[in-house]
């Protein structure tokens, strides 16, 4: 997706973890955790409802290159399942700025009796709205 | 499963008051057999489950003239051998006999199965081909839901909190118009469909088509109406040629997910084929 | 002698109607006082290290009474042959699902909360999904400490295999196969792929274990309750006469229910509360954790002369065994019936290598003639292609290579047994296998054979005043209809009403035991029953059995006991001839109909064989157009079964059952076993046919109507 801001800003804002993370749809309660946050993530699926429990940090970054992954782990304590996800993002050009996001999502223990579509599914959504969200919030900056 | 408070009121108005008060954590129960499985499996867990089976009026199957009012508690076995219903369309009564099995026939229903929103269910689809409006009320009053604005996104409608479904209502069909049901099953016969077709049409005195609707199931998050495929039947003769051209066009329309039914790839391919053999058999 | 005549009267089923009224009580229903619920902790990787296990909060909860780790159970392993599965495991977990913690609670729902509130963290490792990546030479290994694994007695120790990711390994061969191949007119080669597939028994294991002054008590759904107590004592570090298992009945098990895993558990659980403790697996577990059919890779390579005979056969099989062997039970720690492919025709040469290999992917186990499946899908696929690339009709050339009497067989031995050329032609005839067929038809034929069991047990018999009888045995009723195959052997040779006699089930307390498997009841069971209905007859001296028991005193009784060693090398044989509709625009496969020829001797239970013999064709129905236990990163996708698709009665084609046989069965009566011979043949007959009607060959099963699309659109 193509964000009119400059690339230094998109940077900064992908960096803010809090914020960033605030920019995930279904998101509360977030703090910084050490050098990252923590927070859950609410899920819901027609009758279904996960309370995601878990962390965000980054994994790796190279400003230079403009690339970062980030890995989260969450665990829904109802059932006893779990998320963990890397996602990778990569910017590049300035103003126009283009940010590529991808994951890389594994859904563990009883989480994924729902269903490996359902789950893709619902994660394409939550990552179409962050990055709504994230054009919105560089916007403003 | 967590325990649950279980309310079985009389009335309309009492689930409506019930459900307007808790809407979060509150579930409907009609047949139970979708939810049922999902509260075993804890994927759902309300603090109150507020069954409906007592609302008779949520049964009725009324026709009128040509239109048609189907009761969201209505089972699915109800419906397949309603007079009223195999009158309005053969295909609409095939449909609902083409559910699942008989033991889940005779306990799910119409209203439970639209709110669920599985995209591989065979009501929906048939529904959706002869332009179904959803009525559902709250505390608040009454709306009117064309299907193809019901269902949002697998497993979502655009049912608000509050929100119970009534019933599906059916105009009348054009004179003469044919309508077909498909459900692709290439495993056992009692599953789900891979990809289904419900085809809708009619012609005039020359053979030209003025009627047409083409709806799929099983080939995206939501069922759907191939409208470009339908537009191109419109003032043709239904012969090979259009068939062939509108079945195209209804696979390019579809989404599939891959999934242990099939890739995306062969579900496009069948919703193809099948909308070609459904074009056949009411050209 | 007796009149065989006497079974041709469809007998009465014992258990049925218990089952069907419902009245029939499963470990779930049975009423133990203060019995506490268990729960478990699973993997949710494939393959990692436990790091830590926190149990605090679990601990806390209301209604736990007890919590156990790995560390609990450190060096306790269990399996039926070779012990490398950890009750609990401390260091490292080898498959989605394997067990890490248990939790006894008052209530199902109060553990299953326990489990949520344990929390254990993992350190993931490289998983080894791929057979291939498992055996590379320079592959992780899974169970670097083998040697220190208990390899239960019986036959020798376990045998040395090549590489460390390998659970079993053998090398078959008989006359010079290099030779042979070498003077081959045409060699022919094929690859073919088999899924795992699940034993789909509709009560899902459960056991129930509780403490007495100097007794461990168990009942659980172990169909070999003295294999069970064994493998406990072993594991569990006690006495074998210290164990009881009291095993009564079972909702199904085909196989699966031959491996137990909770049993070990709910004994340190039963331990540590001093209470009875229950474990009833959740379906999704049943599917998902316990132990599938092995899914296969087998490669083939056949020579043939001028004439199409065949003179070469060389086999390459690997078998996917998962992250732990203790599921196999045989002392090659192989699925069996893989290793002879070809079996049934005349094979002057031949080699087989087969191996089942560690991975980090569910254990596999036994399922209704283990092995057997895949060998027949790749065995009869390959003959097919091989008759086609010649230019000879499949049947034809089936009967040009068929065993006949005293011909080599693929093991080396010549063959005797049921007459295969026979039972070929008649389900062919059956069939109508000359007559043309319209466009998308066509017409697949498989062979199977299977050995008749082999064991020793002891049957005794007790008659009353009353007249009635009661046979007592070690043996269970799984729905196999072992206690009315006892029942009706014993009646017939006693010239009684079957209805007068009892059978009862003897605990581990009473004699030993083989336990239901191996197509062993028949010939084992049922040959006890006939010794001990004979020794009976020769102790009432020519009076009539009614005539004995009026003369008895009234707390008098007549006992005998006989102990039967089925020795007797023996086979049973069905020949498949099945008729599909292929629809090419779609690959949609519809079985038409289907002949079995089968030569099981002489039949004691008609009703009941009907349910093994149809019961048999829609197992092979599944495996062949519908089930597949796939995994993704090694966990199962399909973990219910409106998502793991089993053939309902609606996709059952019409059936036709032909019995020919050769009279030489060496069971009771001439009996043969039966309950696995069917199954493994399906799926080659209907692949067979399905390239019949269409020319798309599935070199993979499930035969899905994706997978004919795909190869009717690659020509």
């Amino acid at each position: 997706m193509t964000i009119d801001a400059p690339r230094a800003t998109v940077w900064a804002v992908l960096m803010d973890l809090p914020v960033a993370a605030r920019c995930v749809p279904g998101t509360r309660d977030v703090a910084p955790d050490g050098d990252g946050v923590r927070g859950t993530l609410d899920v819901r699926v027609g009758p279904i409802k996960l309370s995601l429990a878990g962390t965000v940090a980054v994994e790796s970054r190279d400003e230079a290159a403009g690339t970062a992954r980030l890995r989260a782990n969450a665990e829904d304590q109802r059932l006893g399942g779990a998320v963990r996800a890397f996602v990778d993002l990569a910017v590049t050009g300035d103003k126009p700025t283009d940010l590529q996001i991808s994951s890389d999502i594994a859904i563990l223990g009883r989480i994924g009796e729902l269903g490996q579509p359902l789950i893709a599914r619902h994660a394409d959504k939550v990552l179409t709205g962050f990055a709504d969200c994230l054009r919105r919030t560089v916007a403003a900056r | 499963m967590r325990p649950f408070e279980y309310v079985e009121p009389e009335t309309l108005d009492e689930a409506l008051e019930i459900l307007a008060g808790d809407p979060d954590d509150t579930l409907v129960m009609a047949g139970g057999t979708s939810l049922v499985i999902l509260m075993k499996q804890d994927l759902a867990r309300p603090a109150r489950v507020v069954g409906l089976r007592r609302i008779a009026q949520l049964r009725e199957i009324a026709a009128n003239g040509g239109t048609i009012a189907l009761g969201a508690l209505a089972t699915h076995g109800a419906l397949a051998r309603s007079e009223a219903v195999r009158r309005h369309a053969p295909a609409l009564a095939s449909t609902f006999a083409a559910v699942a099995t008989v033991r889940i026939r005779e306990q799910a229903t119409l209203g439970g199965n639209l709110a669920h929103a599985d995209p591989a269910q065979d009501p929906p689809v048939t529904l959706l081909a002869l332009d179904g409006v959803a009525v559902a009320r709250s505390r608040f009053g009454e709306r009117r839901i064309p299907l193809d604005a019901l269902f949002a996104d697998i497993f979502e409608t655009s049912l608000e909190p509050g929100e119970l479904l009534l019933r599906v209502e059916l105009p009348a069909l054009p004179a003469g118009a044919r309508a077909t049901y498909k459900k692709f099953l290439p495993a056992t016969l009692d599953d789900y469909a891979t990809v289904s077709v419900a085809a809708v049409v009619a012609t005039d005195a020359a053979g030209a088509c003025t009627h047409a609707r083409i709806a799929l199931g099983g080939a995206g998050p939501v069922p759907l109406r191939a409208r470009e495929a339908e537009r191109s039947l419109v003032g043709r003769r239904l012969d090979d040629a259009a068939i062939h051209e509108a079945a195209a066009l209804a696979a390019a329309a579809t989404d599939p997910i891959d999934d242990l039914r099939g890739s995306a790839e062969y579900k496009r391919a069948m919703a193809g084929v099948w909308t070609e053999r459904a074009l056949r058999e009411v050209a | 002698m007796i009149d065989p005549k006497i079974f041709d009267r469809p007998e009465r089923r014992i258990d049925g109607v218990d089952k069907t009224t419902g009245a029939a009580r499963y470990i779930a229903d049975l009423d133990i006082p203060g019995a506490l619920q268990a729960a478990f902790v699973r993997s949710p990787y494939p393959h990692a290290r436990i790091v830590a296990v926190d149990t605090t909060r679990a601990r806390a909860l209301d209604g736990v009474r007890a919590v156990l780790t790995g560390a609990d159970v450190r060096g306790q392993r269990l399996g039926r042959r070779l012990q490398d599965w950890p009750l609990l495991c401390w260091d490292r977990v080898l498959f989605v699902g394997d067990r890490v913690a248990a939790v006894a609670a008052d209530t199902r729902e109060i553990a299953d909360e326990a489990v949520r509130l344990i929390s254990v963290e993992y350190e993931e490792l490289p998983a080894l999904i791929d057979m291939d990546d498992a055996l590379r030479p320079d592959a992780p290994v899974l169970h670097p400490d083998a040697a220190s694994y208990r390899f239960l007695e019986g036959r020798g120790e376990r045998p040395a295999v090549p590489h460390p990711n390998h659970q079993g390994h053998v090398v078959e061969s008989h006359g010079d196969v290099d030779a042979a191949f070498a003077r081959a007119a045409r060699i022919f080669e094929h690859e073919f792929a088999t899924p795992r597939i699940h034993q789909a028994a509709l009560e899902p294991r459960a056991a129930v274990l509780w403490l007495e002054a100097d007794r461990v008590r168990v009942v659980s759904t172990n169909k070999a309750p003295f294999n069970l107590r064994d493998q406990m004592a072993a594991s569990l570090g006690l006495a074998k006469d210290r164990i009881v298992v009291d095993n009564g009945t079972i909702g199904g098990d085909f196989g699966g229910k031959g491996l137990s895993t909770d049993e070990f558990v709910l004994y340190h659980l039963a331990k540590a509360t001093g209470r009875p403790v229950r474990a009833v697996t959740r379906y999704a577990d049943e599917l998902t954790t316990t132990n599938p059919r092995h899914g296969s890779r087998i490669r083939l390579r056949t020579g043939l002369d001028a004439e199409g005979r065949i003179v070469a056969h060389e086999s390459h099989a690997l078998f996917d065994g998962g992250a732990y062997a203790a599921g196999k039970p045989t002392v090659r720690l192989m699925a069996e019936g893989g290793v002879q492919t070809l079996e049934g025709y005349r094979v002057p040469a031949a080699r087989h290598e087969a191996a089942t290999v560690y991975t980090n992917n569910v254990p596999g186990g036994h399922m209704r003639a283990p092995g057997q499946p895949q060998n027949v899908f790749a065995s009869e696929s390959h003959l097919d292609l091989i008759a086609r690339e010649l230019g000879i009709a499949p049947l034809e050339f089936r009967r040009r290579n068929v065993a006949r009497a005293g011909d080599p067989t693929t093991a080396g031995e010549p063959w005797h047994g049921p007459d295969l050329g026979a039972l070929l032609d008649r389900a062919a005839a059956e069939i109508g296998g000359d007559k043309p067929r319209p466009a998308g038809r066509g017409i697949g034929f498989a062979l199977g054979i299977r050995h008749v069991g082999r064991g020793k047990t002891t049957i005794s018999l007790r008659l009353d005043r009353d007249g009635t009888i009661e046979a007592r045995t070690g043996v269970g009723d799984q729905g196999g209809g072992q206690h009315t195959l006892i029942q009706r052997i014993v009646a017939a040779t006693l010239g009684v009403d079957p209805l007068t006699v009892r059978v009862r089930r003897l605990s581990t307390e009473g004699p030993q035991d083989p336990g239901i498997g191996g197509s062993r009841v028949t010939p084992v069971h049922g040959g006890a029953a006939l010794a001990a209905a004979r020794a009976l007859k020769d102790k009432l001296g020519g009076l009539s059995v009614a005539d004995a028991a009026r003369a008895l005193a009234p707390d008098q009784a007549i006992e005998v006991s006989a102990t039967f060693d089925a020795t007797a090398a023996d086979h049973g044989a069905c020949a498949h001839a099945i008729e599909v509709a292929v629809d090419a625009e779609t690959g949609t496969v519809r079985v038409l109909s289907a002949v079995l020829a089968v030569d099981v001797g002489q039949v004691i239970n008609p009703v009941g064989l009907r349910g093994q013999l149809e019961g048999g064709f829609v197992y092979g129905l599944g495996m062949a157009l519908t089930e597949d236990l796939a995994l993704e990163d090694g966990r199962v996708r399909a973990a219910n079964l409106g998502d793991y698709k089993l053939p309902t009665i609606a996709d059952v084609p019409p059936l036709r059952i032909v019995h020919l046989s050769d009279g030489h069965g060496v069971g009771p009566y001439g009996a043969r076993s039966a309950g696995e011979l069917v199954n493994p043949g399906v799926p080659a007959a209907i692949a067979n046919a399905v390239h019949d009607a269409s020319g798309a060959r599935v070199h993979t099963l499930p035969v899905t109507a994706e997978r004919v699309w795909r190869a009717l659109r690659a020509r």
